[in-house]
């Protein structure tokens, strides 16, 4: 699979996919314990079952936003776990497609459609 | 982690991952078991929380889901199977991995409704007529004849050079010769063809039927449909009469009653056991034999010069025709130096029997198919042409279509299946054409030999099928030319709208001049054909036949001696002649346009015969004949009751035999006599020469013919009875059979038509070849309009913004008009110029069946051409008003 040059080329992402990436960016997990992050980032919004998860797994790997780490923690005794790490290439395209995220509600923001919403720290 | 309950769910769910693409599967089943068990842990502590349909919901989502996902992913896997399909499927094509887009095409044709009509017709008129051809041609000529191993039955015939015989008879000791001494026939057998009356329990009826060998049935391989066939018992055998009934005479006199078997019916007065009933498919010797009898000739007394049988013969299996035929001559010369006073002179012919029964349809067939050849050659022409039009109209799209990444396969993948469609439907348009065609042959045509296994079978289906194929692929070569030739630069620059298209117009002019050149060749076959077949139907026939019936009586000579013949026949002559609108009644043994005739060599009494003496038709006839049948007396009388069989011989002449004796002299008066002076017949003293007539057929020129009167000359118990008639002729058909039935109720009138009807069934053959071909140059004429017309078409949308632009510079729309047709009229004349070369050509087929013309007619030829330029100038006229009619403001703003 080519792997594109520009992360840009990879977005929007679709919501899961950030939300995997998310849920990696401070350490590989296997399949269940991304399903428990997603459940606790999302508040349950985004936990999907188990064949669609490891579908946008695989594309996400196609892609080369992910790769597998094999049994990382192998002190845990669960053999023949496959854990997930995110790669260089996929934490460029999560940013980008925060940045991107960032300005879009900045823009709801200055239109008054997320009057509620007071971003952190300004995007630029 | 692992309860009870989720276990069989967790089964289920193993079984679930079969939806995933297998490779999938092997990658990733284990994780997914291992997640969806934990996931139903999580969801059993739920359930132990108060969610009691915690785990079975989560069970079925997750299965679900898998279901979702697997499909998802078979679809992708599909769709971009290699990356070159990914292309194509952008700008659809679909299904472009290796099979045909059947579908697509389909669509595109529907879409073309006009272009679709013009090539299916165009089409189902070629298959359908050489589809319809190729029935009766395998019927007649190719498929064996209907008996066990037909191909290897042979006709054995004696020749007659000096007489000009090429099939002659042959006597009952020569046959018994052949069969013992030719160990390269299997076995040969004999029959004679004979008619005979038949009585049952209905009205007396004339049969045709054969009289055959014991060994005939076997020899041919034929079985009987009930009962038995003629075996070698009934031959030899004297005390029981068997005879062997044909389908159509024991549906109609037997209501196809099965009990017929064991009855006996009286044939010419014999009684007969019916044996057996044959299958309707049985046709022997001719289609016209309805019974079979026993041949029943004693070895003993049989003569070695009453030639009558003919000889029929199967091969062996591995022996040829040249083995056997070498072997009947060895025989042959045998018996000619035993008893040379008997076979001096003569030869041996063997043939197949196939040959000797396809023989005289051959040169109708010839030109039916020649006729069919060039018809199917201007409907494949048209067709390419039509797809040449539509592939040069598709050529932008598939100028773009190419630049998107599809290949040259993807379009002419897509090109053979529009021509598949087209060859399809046309196929099957043609199969009901070829359908109606055969049908209207076996009702309209002439009789031919086997014409009734004609039919459009599985064989003339397949025929079909592999014309229309062909037709696909060239229509699709065609349609490429034009699709190709042209490059992505000049299609995408809009060059396919003007000159790019030169090299497609060129293909395409090339082949109108084809289409004009094989009508050209039809039309001229069919004026020749129509303009012989008029000369016949207007030469002089010497008689008047309108209002003439005509029966025949055929008095069996068991119960007539030659006394009671002339007795009869008196008799019934007499009654009739009261019967209210009988004008003139008469007779004559042999009538014209019948089977009926007899001759012999005459010479002037006066003179030593001549080293050639003229052979002379020869036929009794009752007094007031010729005023019956409109011959008008030149000089001398008619007979008279006097000359009865006790009065001097005497006879009345034609006027040819007049001239050709005594040229410039009277002829009444001088005497005539049999060239052979062993004859001891007494001299003839003609009494009155009489004008000629037309006897064997309108295409055979008048004979030198005498008369003698029946009174003189009652040779058989046969006459046909000759009544004028005021009215309608068959207004005393009635009369004429209850005339009959009051002398001999056993007597059957047959054959009864009125004498312009027999004249009329001996033009058949020619009436129908001109319509045939006529035909067939009305549809070449037709396809040749709608090529020219398309090509034309073609060139003008071509050249609209040309024409707009001389328009718009002050060129006068006639102007125009006059370019496009001047355009189309070369065309014309190149393909004029062809088809005459073509029509020369095909003299040799034609010249066979001409009557009265000349192959190199002039009118023919040059009604042809004219016929050819005013078809032309139809097909061109509509395209250039079009031309005419451009607007140059609208046409330039469009283009522009």
């Amino acid at each position: 699979m080519p792997n594109p040059t520009s992360p840009d080329q990879l977005l929007p992402l679709t919501p899961l996919s950030i939300a995997i990436l998310l849920a990696l960016a401070d350490e590989p997990r296997h399949g269940y314990g991304i399903i428990k992050a997603l459940e606790t980032d999302t508040d349950g919004a985004i936990v999907p079952a188990a064949g669609t998860l490891y579908a946008a797994l695989q594309r996400m790997a196609d892609d080369e936003l992910i790769e597998e780490t094999g049994a990382l923690d192998a002190g845990s005794g669960d053999k023949r776990r496959r854990y997930y790490a995110l790669t260089s290439f996929g934490r460029e395209v999560a940013r980008a497609e925060l940045r991107r995220l960032g300005r879009l509600l900045s823009l709801g923001s200055a239109r008054r459609l997320a009057p509620g919403l007071r971003l952190a720290g300004g995007t630029r | 982690m692992k309860s009870e309950r989720s276990r069989p769910w967790l089964r289920l769910y193993r079984l679930a991952l079969r939806a995933l693409p297998p490779d999938f599967r092997a990658r990733h089943a284990g994780e997914l078991e291992q997640l969806v068990a934990e996931r139903l842990g999580d969801a059993q502590r739920e359930a132990e929380g108060g969610r009691r349909t915690a785990v079975w919901r989560r069970a079925l989502s997750e299965m679900t889901d898998v279901a979702k996902v697997g499909t998802l992913l078979r679809l992708e896997h599909w769709s971009r199977r290699d990356s070159a399909s990914r292309a194509a499927s952008a700008i659809a094509i679909p299904d472009s991995s290796g099979g045909l887009p059947m579908r697509t095409a389909l669509r595109s044709l529907i879409r073309r409704p006009a272009f679709t009509a013009l090539a299916v017709s165009t089409l189902a008129l070629g298959i359908g007529a050489s589809t319809a051809t190729f029935a009766a041609v395998d019927a007649i000529l190719v498929r064996p004849l209907e008996h066990v191993d037909g191909d290897r039955l042979v006709m054995l015939w004696r020749v007659i050079p000096r007489l000009g015989f090429e099939r002659a008879p042959a006597s009952y000791p020569d046959y018994l010769d052949w069969r013992a001494q030719t160990p390269a026939l299997a076995d040969l057998g004999a029959y004679r063809g004979v008619a005979a009356t038949m009585l049952t329990d209905g009205d007396p009826e004339r049969l045709i039927g054969a009289r055959v060998s014991g060994n005939l049935f076997r020899l041919l391989g034929n079985e009987a449909a009930i009962g038995r066939v003629i075996v070698d018992d009934d031959d030899r055998s004297a005390t029981e009469r068997v005879i062997v009934l044909g389908e159509p005479i024991w549906r109609r006199r037997f209501a196809a009653d099965t009990s017929v078997l064991g009855r006996s019916i009286v044939l010419d007065d014999v009684p007969h056991v019916v044996v057996g009933v044959m299958p309707p498919e049985f046709v022997f010797p001719s289609a016209r034999a309805e019974f079979w009898v026993p041949l029943g000739i004693d070895p003993a007394t049989a003569e070695r010069d009453a030639n009558f049988l003919t000889l029929v013969g199967r091969l062996r299996p591995n022996a040829t025709l040249d083995l056997a035929g070498a072997q009947v001559e060895a025989v042959a010369s045998r018996i000619a130096s035993a008893y040379p006073e008997m076979n001096e002179g003569y030869g041996v012919r063997l043939e197949r029997r196939h040959d000797f029964v396809v023989e005289p349809v051959r040169p109708v067939l010839t030109l039916v198919g020649a006729a069919v050849a060039v018809l199917l050659g201007i409907a494949m022409a048209n067709l390419a042409n039509l797809q040449l039009v539509r592939g040069a109209g598709r050529r932008r799209d598939s100028a773009v279509r190419r630049a998107l990444g599809a290949t040259g396969s993807h379009l002419s993948r897509a090109r053979f299946a529009e021509s598949l469609w087209i060859a399809v439907l046309g196929a099957l348009a043609g199969i009901g054409v070829a359908f109606w065609l055969t049908t209207a042959l076996q009702q309209f045509g002439p009789p031919l030999p086997r014409g009734s296994e004609i039919g459009i079978d599985a064989r003339a289906v397949s025929f079909a099928a592999v014309v229309a194929l062909v037709c696909a692929v060239i229509a699709t070569t065609a349609g490429g030319l034009a699709e190709r030739s042209v490059s992505l630069g000049e299609a995408i620059a809009g060059g396919w709208r003007s000159s790019a298209g030169r090299g497609v117009h060129r293909t395409q002019e090339l082949l109108v001049v084809a289409q004009l050149a094989l009508a050209l060749t039809l039309f001229v076959g069919a004026g020749l054909l129509g303009r012989s077949f008029y000369r016949l139907a207007t030469v002089p026939r010497g008689f008047e036949g309108e209002h003439v019936l005509t029966g025949r009586l055929s008095l069996p000579p068991s119960r007539y001696g030659s006394a009671r013949v002339l007795g009869f026949y008196d008799q019934l002559l007499e009654r009739l002649s009261i019967v209210p609108g009988a004008e003139v009644v008469s007779g004559t043994w042999a009538l014209p346009f019948s089977a009926d005739w007899a001759s012999s060599d005459l010479v002037p009494a006066d003179r030593s015969a001549p080293e050639d003496p003229p052979t002379v038709t020869m036929s009794p006839v009752r007094p007031r004949f010729f005023e019956a049948v409109g011959v008008p007396l030149l000089a001398g009388r008619d007979f008279t009751a006097a000359d009865g069989s006790d009065a001097a011989p005497v006879a009345i002449i034609n006027e040819t035999l007049a001239r050709r004796f005594w040229p410039g002299e009277s002829a009444v008066g001088r005497q005539i006599r049999s060239a052979d002076p062993d004859d001891g017949d007494q001299p003839w003293t003609i009494v009155g020469v009489v004008g000629d007539l037309r006897r064997r057929g309108l295409a055979i020129p008048v004979e030198p013919e005498i008369y003698l009167p029946h009174a003189q000359a009652a040779w058989t118990g046969d006459l046909y009875v000759t009544v004028r008639v005021a009215g309608d002729p068959y207004a005393l058909a009635p009369a004429l059979r209850r005339a009959v039935a009051e002398l001999d109720p056993q007597l059957p009138v047959t054959n009864l038509a009125t004498l312009d009807e027999l004249v009329d069934a001996s033009m058949i053959g020619p009436r129908f070849r001109s319509l045939l071909v006529g035909g067939f140059a009305v549809l070449a004429g037709l396809l040749a309009v709608i090529g020219i017309y398309g090509v034309l078409v073609f060139a003008v949308a071509q050249r609209r913004r040309e024409i707009a632009v001389r328009a718009a510079l002050g060129a006068t729309p006639r102007r125009v008009l006059t370019e496009i047709l001047r355009r189309g009229m070369r065309v014309v004349g190149i393909g004029i110029a062809l088809g005459v070369l073509g029509a020369v050509a095909a003299t040799p087929i034609v010249r066979a069946l001409l009557f009265d013309i000349d192959p190199f007619d002039a009118v023919s030829y040059g009604g042809g051409i004219v016929l050819l330029a005013g078809v032309a100038v139809v097909g061109s006229w509509i395209p250039a008003r079009r031309a005419a009619r451009v607007d140059p403001m609208l046409t330039l703003r469009e283009e522009g």
